[in-house]
């Protein structure tokens, strides 16, 4: 045994030596708990080798493409995760400038560099950007990036080459925000072609980027957008403070960032909106907000978002001003049917029945006879049954959702009327809230509203108007208290703001609508030129 | 170490505003609906009847109930079944109690838009009646008050020939008399109320009569089958005409309705369509009203009391048999003024019943003197019954021929 120690290690028993030396590093940092990334890049290849190797086990789309480098015939490997790095660049630009062109280039020229990868950087590669990592942390995040990575024999430094690709989806008209008029594109999956949307429509160089990654395992890539000058310094720094708080595992929507920044998680009331179309994006970056790109997602966050906005639709803005004022005062009254429908009936109905007119009460109790259930009951049954169908609607395929909705409206609308146990009023209020809350263009604020609806049925069940009266005053303290990033939520209502408040249930015409909305841009306020309303030129009659 | 501190704080805050939450949730729990009427069981009470029976000294108390049916397949008013239910007791509150041993439905009134009151009842004294009505939260003060000559309960059980139910159809002809009509005068509950409570004041209101149809039924007499045995088409059909003049609550007697055209123009009550008509040798005249404005005013000559009523009203001719040339203003004014002898004449005969007849002074003349001479009523008013039907009234009638309608001059001439 003894003999056989002193013989010279052969090539296989020092490479297995080698191995064995990395494992017990990296399997001492395990045991310490000490991040096993942060390691410096050996000079060794087999080394680094061993040790990716060792990491990447068992994911079968790691690769690893071995090949001699230049006449010389360094071993150089390019390591990569298959599927997220352009196949094409690698096949023909990489692997063939480092295998082919590298043997026939000028070597004198060459030799004057004493850094290979000096060489490399300078003349081999013909990449837009390149970057020289020594930290194994760095090579294994641009790895999953979806860069490809070149470590060289002899040389404690690796190229990182940003190659990354992935499957994406056309621009086309979002699905949540269809206009009649307007521009038909909407967010996709990728962050980068979201941010090129929204850089296609601000060309300043005041419109900022700021990114990042977030989440431990997922690596998000974060994207928090602004113009410097409007934006407020302050709500900026507020955005990013509390972005770059977040410690989470994954990331996977903005409705996860949405939920970890918002001011008060307990609201019924969403404070950051959401939106899929880039002009949306890009006009709230012009009056002053701020907005979260989260890669994977079309959604994209604009904050601050105070009451009035969630009541508005991007079309506002590009139909003309009279029926965009009309419909934002509909709007308004359908956030009230929403939230009180069926409670205001409710209350009504069992409590308050001098209120209604004589004929009427006499077509409602007629309706109502025979109807077995008191009339909190039938609300609740119709308002459940109703939930039920939306909800059916949304998650089932598209192709079986009619049939439910077809359903949905024989069963539960005409054979439940037909059969006494819902009464036909009830179902013309349960449909005209339904239709009420549809009327809100924004999702997230028609959910808390739904919600809300609920708790009013039963305050007006057990106290009738008053109940509501009861229910009203208390949301109006919640709205009042309620802030989002420093900024009041029902302004421009309270604290008033009479220039904002020409956008907010009316929308005044462009040319009058003087100022960005103070409560949001503190100091570059002027929105349009005086003087620009439009008018029929002036003196062509008085010449002739 | 700053946001573990606040994390706790945060949890003590939740965990007590939970706690709050959750006990407000038994506050609601605790009120058990108090105050809660589920419709199906309310009995809408549509009219209200009050009548005396001098007999047995009681009083009667009638309802009309709308319970409205689901037979017909839901929503429709028209399906209305009226269900009438009487009571008797010492006091109108004992009768409305007697009234629900009969009933199943929670009888509600916030919808009875109509006191009838019967000839015995009005002649014993409204103000008890009133007392009561007004007392009650659920009796809208806008209900009409009217009573009725006919007996009460035939005009509960009389059809309603338009509307579904009876109330509907009273309201509708009290609606039409005051824009289209104007030959009847109801007040409502509060007006009642307050001439109720000034005794020089005295009341007067509409008066319900029947009025048997001279024409075959229609379509509407068929749904309804009120009162049994009785062909419908035998049944009598309730009209509003004319008022009822009442001293002191008590009922004194009835004003045509010719004397109820005279008392909207003292009372400066005409809305419009009433009408002016008279015919002079041959010729014959009619005009509707457009407009009125009534002045009435109290003078005081020699101590003794006398009253200026200028009436001036905008009239359209609207039938006009005629020698008149209806171009010439020569002749439009004396069309005016044969006009506005008529309406004197109607003023007069108001005046006349009121003042000598009944001695009820319902055009609030006592009223007028003590808004102008309130010192000077005060030595009047003790003797005001006496004075009352002694009081002149100056008329000054101005009629202006407003429109001549689509022709103007007349097609036949008087033969």
């Amino acid at each position: 045994m003894s003999k056989k120690m002193k013989r010279p290690l052969t090539i296989e028993e020092k490479k297995r030596k080698d191995e064995e030396e990395v494992l017990e590093r990296l399997e001492e940092k395990y045991l310490n708990d000490i991040d096993i990334n942060n390691l410096k890049v050996y000079s060794s290849l087999e080394k680094n080798l061993v040790y990716l190797e060792a990491l990447f086990s068992k994911a079968s789309d790691f690769n690893t493409r071995k090949f001699k480098l230049g006449d010389e015939e360094v071993k150089a490997t390019l390591v990569y995760v298959q599927g997220i790095v352009n196949k094409g660049f690698i096949n023909d630009t990489i692997l063939r400038e480092l295998m082919i062109v590298s043997r026939n280039q000028d070597l004198k020229l060459s030799r004057s560099y004493s850094n290979l990868i000096d060489l490399i950087e300078d003349r081999l590669l013909t990449m837009g950007t390149i970057e020289r990592r020594d930290e194994f942390t760095t090579i294994i995040d641009d790895m999953l990036c979806g860069h490809a990575v070149l470590l060289i024999d002899g040389y404690d430094e690796a190229i990182s080459i940003p190659i990354p690709t992935r499957e994406v989806r056309n621009v086309a008209e979002p699905e949540t925000e269809s206009v009649v008029r307007g521009p038909r594109e909407g967010f996709v999956e990728s962050i980068d072609i979201n941010l090129s949307l929204v850089r296609g429509r601000i060309k300043t160089p005041d419109l900022k980027f700021e990114s990042f990654r977030l989440g431990r395992v997922s690596k998000t890539d974060i994207t928090v957008a602004y113009i410097e000058g409007i934006a407020p310094q302050d709500l900026i720094d507020e955005v990013l403070n509390r972005v770059k708080r977040i410690d989470i595992d994954i990331v996977n929507e903005s409705g996860i960032i949405e939920q970890l920044i918002e001011d008060d998680p307990f609201s019924p009331f969403p404070q950051i909106s959401n939106t899929e179309r880039p002009d949306g994006v890009a006009s709230s970056l012009n009056e002053g907000r701020v907005s979260i790109f989260v890669d994977g997602t079309p959604f994209v966050l604009v904050m601050p978002s105070v009451f009035v906005h969630f009541l508005q639709a991007n079309e506002d803005y590009y139909q003309r001003f009279f029926f965009s004022s009309f419909v934002r005062m509909l709007r308004f009254v359908a956030f009230l049917v929403a939230l009180l429908g069926p409670s205001v009936y409710i209350a009504i109905t069992t409590f308050h029945q001098e209120m209604i007119p004589t004929k009427l009460l006499l077509s409602i109790v007629a309706s109502r006879a025979g109807v077995p259930f008191p009339a909190l009951v039938e609300a609740l049954i119709m308002e459940i049954a109703f939930e039920f169908l939306r909800e059916a609607g949304i998650r089932l395929p598209k192709t079986v959702g009619q049939a439910v909705s077809i359903v949905g409206a024989l069963v539960v609308g005409e054979a439940a009327v037909q059969a006494g146990l819902v009464s036909q009023a009830m179902v013309i209020v349960v449909a005209l809230t339904g239709i009420a809350s549809f009327m809100i263009p924004a999702y997230s604020f028609a959910l808390g509203v739904r919600l809300i609806r609920f708790g009013v049925m039963f305050l007006a069940a057990s106290w009738g108007m008053f109940g509501i009266t009861f229910a009203v005053l208390a949301l109006l303290i919640h709205l009042c208290s309620l802030r989002t990033f420093g900024v009041p939520y029902l302004s421009p209502i309270t604290p008033v703001d009479w220039e904002a408040l020409k956008d907010s249930f009316i929308k005044v015409p462009e040319w009058f609508k003087n100022s960005r909305p103070s409560y949001l841009v503190k100091d570059d306020n002027q929105r349009i030129a005086s003087n620009v309303k439009p008018s029929p030129a002036k003196g062509d009659d008085e010449d002739e | 170490m700053l946001s573990l501190h606040q994390l706790k704080g945060m949890m003590k805050m939740n965990r007590r505003s939970i706690s709050l939450l959750l006990l407000l949730l038994l506050v609601v729990n605790l009120t058990a609906c108090a105050g809660k009427r589920e419709m199906d069981e309310l009995g809408i009470v549509g009219l209200t009847a009050v009548d005396w029976d001098p007999k047995q000294q009681k009083y009667e108390i009638m309802v009309q109930v709308i319970v409205p049916s689901r037979a017909g397949g839901g929503m429709g008013g028209s399906n209305i079944q009226l269900w009438n239910a009487t009571a008797t007791g010492k006091t109108l509150m004992r009768a409305s109690k007697n009234l629900r041993s009969r009933v199943s439905k929670k009888l509600v009134w916030f919808h009875s838009n109509l006191i009838i009151i019967g000839e015995q009842a009005a002649k014993k004294g409204l103000k008890d009646i009133i007392d009561f009505f007004a007392r009650n939260k659920e009796i809208r003060y806008n209900s009409w008050v009217l009573i009725s000559e006919y007996p009460i309960r035939e005009t509960l059980e009389s059809n309603p020939r338009f509307e579904g139910s009876l109330p509907s159809e009273i309201q509708g002809l009290i609606e039409n008399n005051k824009t289209d009509w104007s030959e009847s005068y109801s007040i409502n509950l509060k007006d009642m109320l307050i001439r109720l409570a000034d005794d020089d004041f005295d009341e007067i209101t509409g008066r319900l009569t029947n009025h048997r149809p001279q024409l075959a039924p229609e379509g509407t007499y068929e749904q309804l089958d009120l009162v049994k045995d009785v062909p419908v088409d035998l049944r009598d059909v309730i009209a509003l005409s004319g008022a009822a003049v009442l001293k002191d609550g008590k009922l004194k007697g009835w004003l045509d309705r010719v004397e109820s055209k005279g008392y909207l123009f003292i009372a400066d009550e005409i809305e419009g369509g009433a009408i002016v008509e008279y015919s002079k040798e041959k010729e014959k005249f009619s005009a509707e009203i457009l407009s009125n404005k009534s002045k009435l005013k109290p003078e005081f000559k020699n101590g003794k009391v006398s009253f200026k009523l200028e009436v001036k009203t905008d009239v359209a001719i609207t039938e006009a048999i005629t020698k008149l040339d209806l171009t010439k203003s020569e002749d439009i004014e004396l069309l005016q003024k044969d006009l506005a002898k008529e309406v004197k004449k109607y003023i007069e005969t108001t005046l006349k019943t009121a003042q000598q007849e009944y001695n009820a002074d319902i055009f609030g003349y006592g009223n007028a003197i003590y808004r102008s001479y309130p010192k000077k009523w005060e030595e009047i008013k003790d003797d005001w019954d006496q004075i009352f039907p002694t009081v002149v009234t100056d008329i000054k009638v101005e009629i202006i021929v407003k429109r001549l309608g689509m022709i103007s001059q007349p097609i036949t001439k008087p033969q």
